[in-house]
């Protein structure tokens, strides 16, 4: 471990080698020539502000052909991943890594190395591997795009926009508009390297055995000039143990697997309803074969305030989460219980009944819409390849909005309510929703999490990256034919914080903001009425928090977001940039280090974060992995938390010179885990730290080793860096 | 020799005192500063049924943020208005609201701020059955310490298409 005496990082120059080495071709080169010339800047002729500079980085605006007006094409439901029998698996999995020898691709350095990424051993074991075996294989694949054949959206064509394609005869091409060519297999990867974004769909109790293969190509350098093809998947929000978290450090290499154990789990149930009787906590059954009614729910332990609805999975490769995730590695997870069942006619005194649809006993996605926002950027010219300026530290922002990966959308809705799953998954943008008539949207959840009690708005938050908003649109109110659109008010001047919302008229009035993501991005077209009465319901209250009161307050700790950050450890695990994180006000800000342990909370115990903005000329939405917290004040303020805060959430966006206190249980599972800056491109430069649970019994040490991921097998070292205040 | 030297000099003093210059002006000509301010406020807005009349206090939180980087100060306007009562001029129906909002804004002598929020009836499921209302917001700061200095508010019937 080193002392804390600080260096001060070379880190900008560092970054730009490490990316020149790792980007790779003349892409890379071409980024670094535009970042010679000042600020070139892309202009949308498009967007409401029509005609205006937002700095991509690019040498001009997105290529938009004459004929590609917004709404012209339909917004594609996600594409939901088979869910299998984990006994198709092959190699079946195991507790353990599978340290299986295979050769190495000479680009990886050749000679042999584990068919399993995980780190070995005991240590980075599936926790409760025997206690939640896996019962379901969702099995996927990381590559370069290509046609996607096998398009499922889980509703017929009339409840898709009337999207047909995604079959062998006429596959769903990767474009972000029809008028658009291909994007080419080194410039975009997702999940079995097809659009649309994937979706999981998994239930309380039922433990899922996500296999995650890496085709992406050996040779680093043919990533079309961003991405890196080591990979680590986060589930974001997931309450797992630390090995099947995604952690930063926990990468795997192309041809090998990564087996991610997500058990799905109520947290607290190691502690709370221990013997699965209160009838709250549950997974919702099937049909009966024979009555069509459905079967009495499996009651689950656990806490069933802890219950969480919205995920999404994401790479969390360290120093390239952005440009990963921005290349299309990210897919959403809806996460079915007794109280949220995804079948809106069950009357079972537990089911919330929020829109969904009722053809299946659960899981039904007819009304229940996954939305991914996202800014884009493509080449000013065809061929029109995505875009991304590895060189801006700030935050970087695209000039074309997309949603679920199409670009300008519109969506046909019958005439009742629908339940929006929205996930901002942008690299360093805000949004703003609204819709264009200034009516009400319900909204019903936060983050993973549904609210105490829902809250009508005609405005929603700024939403920060990462964040998931879940809100309810009545339809119903309008007539047949009609159309009304999503509007983002906020307006970006550059990556690194919103500068201003605009007013809904404002945000309606071309050439009001030079924003060309301001304005209208989707449209919706109220095509018929409902073929069935509309019989969901938003019910005055869902999911009260848990009560956490009772219990001690263990630890109090403070982590402060901000720039002129430096690394004292030199380590592979070490990462220089621009952005740190101060903990307990002890000494500089710290740079990323993967092998630096900043805080270590007891198992089961109770602590009180405050997350601190440590300047005025940023934002900052910072995550917290593992556990759920309840935001107790902002700005020290508890009136200041509003009613769509007052739930549990997982990312907390602090705002220009602001903080946010909150509370987090620590229990059921350990390992390493992490909080950073979900602007992804201050995450990789370098505000992210570690922090773990390692006193919850065996397997666990104290500290715990890190891992030394390489394609030729991982190993651990002992940690650089331990902070004072951690333990 | 002593003219290139005094030459010298001078650069170095001009060099010094530009740095210095542009150190003030790269300064924020304030610290962040949170303001708040209770405005009574009224209105009125036209419904298909019938005339919502508004009257209450609408708390104002402003918090002004200069950009270390010399970028716009920027202003955080969080908006309290759920204090604010409606009562339906024909029927007398009451009327609440979940009228919360936190704006960013660029901080300027005079800022016209216009956001909108649901009102609806206080009975079980009234959230379903909403009203939209614009609020109008005038605020007035102080640039040298980047205080709010004065709010008035108004409420009208929204527009929008």
């Amino acid at each position: 471990m080193n002392p804390r005496s600080k260096q001060t990082s070379a880190s900008r120059a560092r970054r730009i080698v490490k990316a020149v080495i790792f980007g790779g071709g003349a892409l890379a080169v071409t980024a670094a020539v535009a970042t010679l010339v000042p600020r070139a800047r892309a202009d949308s002729g498009t967007g409401s502000g029509g005609g205006v500079p937002i700095p991509t980085g690019a040498a001009g605006p997105s290529y938009v052909p004459l004929n590609m007006g917004k709404f012209s094409q339909p917004m594609p439901r996600f594409d939901v991943l088979p869910r299998k029998a984990v006994s198709s698996l092959n190699p079946a999995p195991l507790e353990q890594s599978n340290q299986t020898q295979q050769a190495v691709d000479p680009a990886l350095g050749g000679g042999f190395g584990p068919i399993e990424g995980r780190p070995p051993g005991p240590l980075w074991a599936h926790q409760g591997f025997t206690e939640f075996p896996p019962q379901v294989a969702v099995e996927v694949s990381m590559e370069g795009a290509k046609a996607n054949t096998t398009y499922n959206p889980g509703v017929p064509p009339s409840l898709n926009s009337g999207i047909t394609s995604g079959t062998a005869t006429n596959p769903f091409r990767p474009r972000f508009h029809p008028t658009l060519p291909d994007q080419t297999a080194t410039k975009m990867w997702t999940f079995n390297g097809t659009l649309p974004p994937k979706l999981v769909q998994g239930r309380y109790g039922e433990a899922i055995l996500f296999r995650e293969h890496n085709n992406l190509p050996a040779d680093k350098t043919q990533n079309g000039g961003f991405g890196i093809n080591s990979i680590s998947t986060h589930e974001h929000n997931g309450h797992h143990g630390a090995e099947n978290d995604g952690f930063t450090g926990a990468f795997f290499f192309p041809n090998q697997f990564y087996d991610y154990h997500w058990p799905i789990l109520l947290a607290g149930f190691r502690t709370v309803n221990t013997g699965a009787t209160d009838p709250n906590a549950a997974s919702p059954n099937e049909f009966d074969p024979v009555t069509g009614q459905p079967l009495p729910n499996r009651q689950v332990a656990g806490d069933w305030h802890e219950t969480m609805s919205t995920h999404w999975f994401h790479d969390h490769m360290f120093s390239f989460t952005s440009q990963n995730v921005y290349k299309g590695m990210a897919g959403m997870f809806n996460l079915y219980s007794a109280l949220d069942r995804g079948n809106e006619a069950v009357d079972d005194g537990v089911n919330l009944r929020l829109p969904s649809g009722r053809a299946k006993s659960w899981g039904n996605l007819d009304y229940d819409v996954n939305l991914m926002l996202a800014d884009k950027a493509w080449d000013p010219a065809p061929p029109a390849q995505l875009w991304f300026n590895i060189f801006n530290f700030d935050g970087f922002l695209g000039d074309r909005m997309t949603v679920n990966l199409v670009d300008n959308p519109y969506f046909e809705v019958e005439a009742r309510k629908y339940r929006f799953r929205i996930l901002n998954a942008s690299v360093s943008r805000f949004f703003k929703l609204a819709l264009s008539d200034g009516s009400t949207m319900i909204q019903i959840g936060n983050d993973g999490n549904l609210l105490p009690h829902p809250v009508a708005l005609t405005e929603l938050d700024e939403m920060g990256i990462a964040e998931r908003y879940d809100i309810v649109i009545d339809f119903s109110r309008y007539s047949v034919g009609s159309r009304v659109n999503l509007v983002n008010l906020c307006e970006h001047q550059n990556g690194k914080k919103p500068s201003k919302d605009l007013s809904l008229a404002d945000a309606l009035t071309p050439g009001k903001s030079k924003d060309p993501v301001v304005g209208k991005f989707l449209e919706f077209r109220i095509v018929r009425r409902p073929a069935q009465p509309d019989v969901s319901q938003v019910p005055d209250t869902l999911i009260p928090n848990p009560d956490l009161a009772s219990l001690p307050v263990a630890r109090q700790r403070t982590f402060e977001f901000g720039s002129g950050a430096t690394q004292n450890n030199t380590g592979v695990t070490a990462f220089s940039g621009p952005w740190g994180i101060k903990t307990d006000d002890q000494g500089a800000m710290d740079a990323a280090d993967y092998g630096r342990i900043s805080a270590a909370p007891h198992a089961g115990s109770r602590e009180i974060w405050t997350l601190k903005n440590g300047g005025g000329g940023w934002d900052h939405p910072i995550h917290i992995h593992f556990e759920e917290g309840q935001i107790l004040a902002r700005d020290g303020d508890a009136a200041k938390v509003p009613a769509w805060e007052k739930g549990r959430k997982d990312v907390y966006r602090l705002r220009p010179g602001g903080s946010v206190t909150l509370t987090m249980q620590f229990r059921d599972f350990g390992g390493t885990f992490m909080e950073h800056c979900h602007n992804t491109v201050h995450e990789d430069n370098a505000m992210l730290m570690r922090w773990e649970i390692d006193d919850g019994g065996a397997p666990f040490m104290r500290p715990l080793p890190t891992p030394i991921s390489t394609p030729q097998g991982c190993t651990y070292a002992p940690p650089d860096e331990i902070l004072p205040t951690a333990f | 020799m002593t003219t290139r030297n005094r030459s010298g000099m001078h650069r170095e003093l001009l060099v010094l005192v530009g740095a210095l210059g542009c150190l003030l002006l790269a300064l924020p000509a304030h610290a962040q500063a949170t303001s708040t301010f209770t405005v009574q406020t009224t209105g009125s807005v036209t419904t298909p049924a019938e005339v919502v009349n508004f009257s209450g206090p609408l708390q104002l939180s402003v918090t002004t943020v200069p950009d270390p980087a010399g970028g716009p100060t920027t202003a955080v306007v969080s908006v309290e208005a759920t204090q604010i009562a409606g009562t339906g001029a024909t029927s007398g129906t009451s009327f609440i609201n979940s009228g919360q909002a936190r704006l960013t804004r660029i901080l300027a002598a005079t800022d016209v701020v216009q956001t909108t929020f649901a009102f609806y009836q206080d009975v079980p499921g009234g959230f379903l059955k909403t009203r939209t209302a614009l609020l109008t917001i005038n605020l007035t700061y102080d640039l040298t310490t980047g205080a709010l200095s004065g709010a008035t508010a108004s409420i009208s019937t929204p527009t929008f298409r």
